[in-house]
């Protein structure tokens, strides 16, 4: 059987599944920027409008980021709850190769993230359309819109690599890597010993690693 | 022999502490049904769940329809059709969703065979997975294993906490698909006596090992109930299974034994005993007496 | 001594002093700079000298590491204190090159007269809190003292010794030199070439900048960044060149706002707005602040750059000047034409304009790595019901 008909089977299933949280996801993404803007302008009234249109960049990265992590982590983690729910019977019953599923989840994980992607550029669209720009500043949605795009897949990947690869060990894996940041971060504030969270941030933001991505400039408005 | 859907040799397989599969070799006739029989936690799941890839064997080789498992599994998948023990299917979706993504994944799927037992088990497509009974439920994944045409079912206690008219709506159905298309079945239960109308074939598994593994009529007429007086003493050389003895009046016994034929008469006269009574046993009977006999009494090693 | 060349210089100074004390607005008053850094400067000199009279006995027993960049340094042996001391020597390497570039000759007689000692600080544990252990270094630059305490926490942070050191160099070349210096608006000059970030800020001032004469400087009008540099005539209208009436009073009117938060503004404000009088928006214009269109980092490295271009007698040429214009004044200390430099300034501030957001092509192909990676990872995996 080719894939497209496999595709549009597991695509409506999780669908159905992740309806409610696809909707509420693509519309938190659709508030990101307008919130940041809000946001931005709530700051010293001092500022002229430039620095306040500016000001919205940083909002806009915290929200933007945040949004786009746990999008892609619910997205990775309720699919395959649905199938660990039932042990994975009714999937290992199927026709089709291990790998090959868990490449077509994939697939359809990232088709159904388009929609808060969607919700994400409609946002930015709006808050562009709306915002009267002072001269010399402009504004690049698009670029901002791709880069949340390429965050996304790459988050998405490393997700899902890490949940259907560790399987029912993932959450513990991740837990257990979190508690022992957090402790080692207290730990390290109370003692005033050095703190390793910087250097594991400059680390997982190098060059080379996959989550680059986020090391560059979110800006929606600049020069 | 005929040519086997079904091959198992060898296979070892340990989860946890306590439980294991010993040595387990086993194989299932093209176009027969194979009643697999064992009580609770004897490892009939587990078996099942090797042979359909779910599980990794530690050790031995397993073939399903001529493709080696797990590595070839889901190349025969397409023509099997599995009920599992529990229910497997994703309870947010409906009936119709069901059948319409099982449908997806089967190229051998027939949407009209498929309307027809629905129908037949009055089975309402709006309904939601999560809301339908137990009965509803195996029933539907009855529907499923059948609709794709399968060569080869695997059907994991189907029939277990249905309603005696669930179940034997559900039976009926499986027997007249076996007796149209001649598929081979695998029918695990712990259900004696359903099994012994529709099974043509019997393996019993105890504590992860097979005991027996005969045609149906084997199992059912070789275990038999003697009552022997003037009890030989030496019983070793004895031409059938001695598979229980219980004391009775004086010198004479009551033996379950396997195996027998009426010549065997003849060697209990032969050994100065008098062979009083041979009773036939029931498959349950059977079954029962087989496990004690693989199982040491209380109290001896 | 009254002599006709002494009273003119002193016009010129007084000039100079007056002129730029006008631009008042969020640190773009460049001898407020310098009197500020001046003050913190010699505060800490104080602190630190104090400091060394009651360490004299302590400060015999240092180790001495070495001559770096003329400075002796000395440290505790402890493994902290030699690791800043080290960090501290190798950033003062550095220094002494772009203080040569800079000051020339003057740059190798300053660190000679230099020195760093770097003192254990033991660790201080009380029943709720761990301080680490750490290292003060008390730095002698020429003169000026000035010292920074470095815990464990803070070490391999080179980029903050040398902000340190460049900021200690730059008030030790304005106390050697304040005479030279007060002359030019941007107070001392850079001692480094700028950082990125420093290159996008300035950048983006000047992008941002309401001023025309930022726009046009941007555009390549030299005379238009002449302006926005402040190199004009002691008596000219800065301000107003920066920013016509006009342009005030807009600015005043679309900061409407402050006057809710400031109720004594409201008359000042319709004043300016609705009559129209010129001098109360240029009032209240001062009183907010004047942003300068090119701040001060520029007028530091337009002197650095006419500073190295001219060699290593060039501080020695600022400091002999006589009453000229800074323009002149620039292309008498460089040797090249005073719009030459402003070129080269123009070009590096060209260079600050900030890259796309959009992934390059390398990010895509990174990505795209990462994600195949990740995919042949889990295809190969069984998923174990």
């Amino acid at each position: 059987m080719t894939a497209f008909p496999r595709y549009r089977a597991l695509l409506r299933q999780q669908l159905i599944l992740q309806r409610v949280d696809i909707a509420l996801l693509t519309i938190l993404a659709a508030l990101a920027a307008p919130a940041a803007l809000i946001t931005a302008r709530a700051f010293d009234t001092s500022l002229g409008s430039a620095e306040r249109l500016l000001a919205t960049n940083a909002m806009l990265a915290a929200f933007s980021t945040l949004h786009l992590v746990a999008s892609a982590i619910f997205l990775v983690v309720r699919a395959y709850s649905a199938d660990a729910a039932v042990r994975h019977t009714y999937a290992a019953s199927l026709p089709i190769e291990r790998g090959r599923y868990a490449l077509l989840r994939a697939a359809t994980g990232l088709t159904l993230g388009l929609l808060p992607l969607a919700g994400f550029a409609i946002g930015v669209a709006v808050v562009t359309a709306g915002v009267a720009l002072p001269p010399a500043l402009y504004a690049y949605p698009v670029a901002l819109v791709c880069r949340y795009a390429l965050a996304f897949v790459v988050t998405f990947a490393l997700a899902f690599a890490l949940q259907y690869g560790a399987g029912r060990r993932a959450s513990r894996i991740a837990v257990t890597m979190i508690l022992v940041l957090t402790l080692t971060v207290v730990f390290a504030e109370i003692a005033e010993q050095p703190n390793i969270l910087p250097s594991i941030g400059r680390v997982l933001v190098s060059p080379w690693s996959p989550l680059s991505v986020f090391a560059a400039e979110w800006k929606l408005f600049d020069v | 022999m005929s040519e086997s859907v079904i091959r198992l040799s060898g296979v070892t397989y340990r989860a946890g502490r306590d439980f294991a599969i010993q040595n387990l070799s086993l194989a299932v006739p093209r176009g027969a049904v194979y009643g697999f029989l064992g009580p609770n936690g004897s490892g009939k799941t587990t078996t099942i769940r090797l042979l359909l890839g779910m599980l990794r064997a530690d050790a031995g080789r397993i073939d399903v329809l001529g493709h080696r498992v797990p590595e070839e599994i889901h190349r025969a998948l397409g023509r099997i059709g599995y009920v599992p023990e529990r229910g497997h299917l994703w309870p947010h979706l409906t009936i119709e969703q069901t059948l319409a993504t099982h449908a997806a994944f089967f190229a051998t799927w027939d949407a009209t065979r498929a309307e027809e037992l629905r129908r037949r088990f009055d089975l309402r497509l709006s309904q939601r997975i999560s809301a339908l009974s137990k009965g509803e439920n195996g029933k539907l994944m009855m529907l499923l294993a059948l609709a794709t045409q399968p060569e080869l079912l695997v059907l994991d206690e189907p029939t277990d906490g249905l309603d005696p008219v669930v179940r034997r709506d559900v039976l009926a159905t499986l027997v007249e698909y076996v007796a149209t298309t001649q598929a081979s079945v695998l029918i695990s239960s712990h259900l004696v006596h359903e099994q012994e109308r529709i099974c043509d074939w019997v393996g019993v598994m105890d504590r992860g090992a097979l005991i027996a593994e005969v045609p149906m009529q084997e199992f059912r007429s070789g275990i038999k109930r003697l009552r022997v007086g003037n009890v030989p003493a030496v019983v070793d050389a004895a031409p059938f299974a001695l598979l229980s003895r219980e004391m009775g009046v004086g010198r004479a016994e009551t033996w379950v034994v396997r195996g027998w034929q009426a010549t065997h008469a003849e060697w209990i006269s032969a050994q100065g005993g008098a062979l009083r009574d041979v009773e036939s046993l029931d498959l349950e009977e059977s079954f029962v007496e087989l496990l004690r006999s693989g199982r040491p009494t209380e109290g001896t090693r | 001594m009254c002599d006709r060349r002494g009273i003119l210089t002193m016009r010129l100074a007084l000039a100079l002093v007056v002129a730029p004390s006008v631009l008042t607005a969020q640190g773009e008053d460049p001898l407020g700079n310098v009197r500020r850094s001046t003050t913190r400067a010699y505060a800490e000199w104080r602190e630190a000298r104090e400091a060394w009279q009651a360490d004299s006995l302590r400060r015999a027993t240092l180790r001495v590491l070495g001559q770096f960049g003329g400075a002796t340094v000395r440290s505790d042996s402890t493994s902290i204190a030699e690791s800043v001391a080290r960090d501290l020597g190798a950033e003062l390497e550095l220094l002494r090159d772009d203080l040569r570039l800079v000051l020339g000759p003057l740059a190798d007689s300053m660190l000679a007269r230099s020195s760093v000692s770097v003192l254990y600080d033991p660790p201080d544990a009380r029943w709720y809190r761990y301080y680490a252990a750490g290292a003060s270094a008390r730095l002698d630059l020429d003169g000026s003292m000035s010292s920074r305490y470095f815990s464990e926490r803070t070490l391999g942070a080179r980029g903050r010794v040398r902000d340190w050191l460049d900021a200690a160099a730059r008030d030790a070349v304005l106390k050697r030199h304040e005479a030279t210096l007060r002359r030019w608006p941007g107070g001392a000059p850079s001692f480094r070439p700028w950082t990125d970030e420093e290159r996008a800020i300035v950048y983006r001032g000047l992008r941002l900048s309401r001023s025309p004469v930022a726009q046009a400087c941007h555009d390549g009008a030299f005379a238009a960044c002449r302006v926005a540099l402040a190199m004009l005539p002691a008596d000219a209208d800065t301000v107003s060149l920066w920013y016509d009436p006009a342009l005030q009073r807009v600015q005043i009117a679309e900061r409407g706002r402050d006057t809710i938060a400031q109720p004594m503004l409201a008359p000042l404000h319709r004043a300016c707005v609705q009559r129209g009088d010129d001098q109360t928006c240029r009032d209240m214009f001062l009183g907010a602040g004047v942003r300068a269109p090119l701040s001060q980092l520029a007028r530091a490295e337009l002197l650095r750059l006419a500073l190295v271009a001219g060699g290593p007698q060039a501080f020695g040429r600022l400091a002999a000047l006589d009453s000229v214009g800074v323009a002149e004044a620039l292309e008498r200390i460089s040797g090249v034409p005073a719009d030459s430099l402003i070129a080269t300034l123009h070009a590096q501030i060209l260079q600050g304009r900030p890259t796309s957001s959009a992934p390059a092509p390398d990010d895509l192909l990174l990505a795209g790595a990462w994600i195949v990676l990740a995919m042949l990872a889990v295809s190969r995996r069984r998923i174990a019901p």
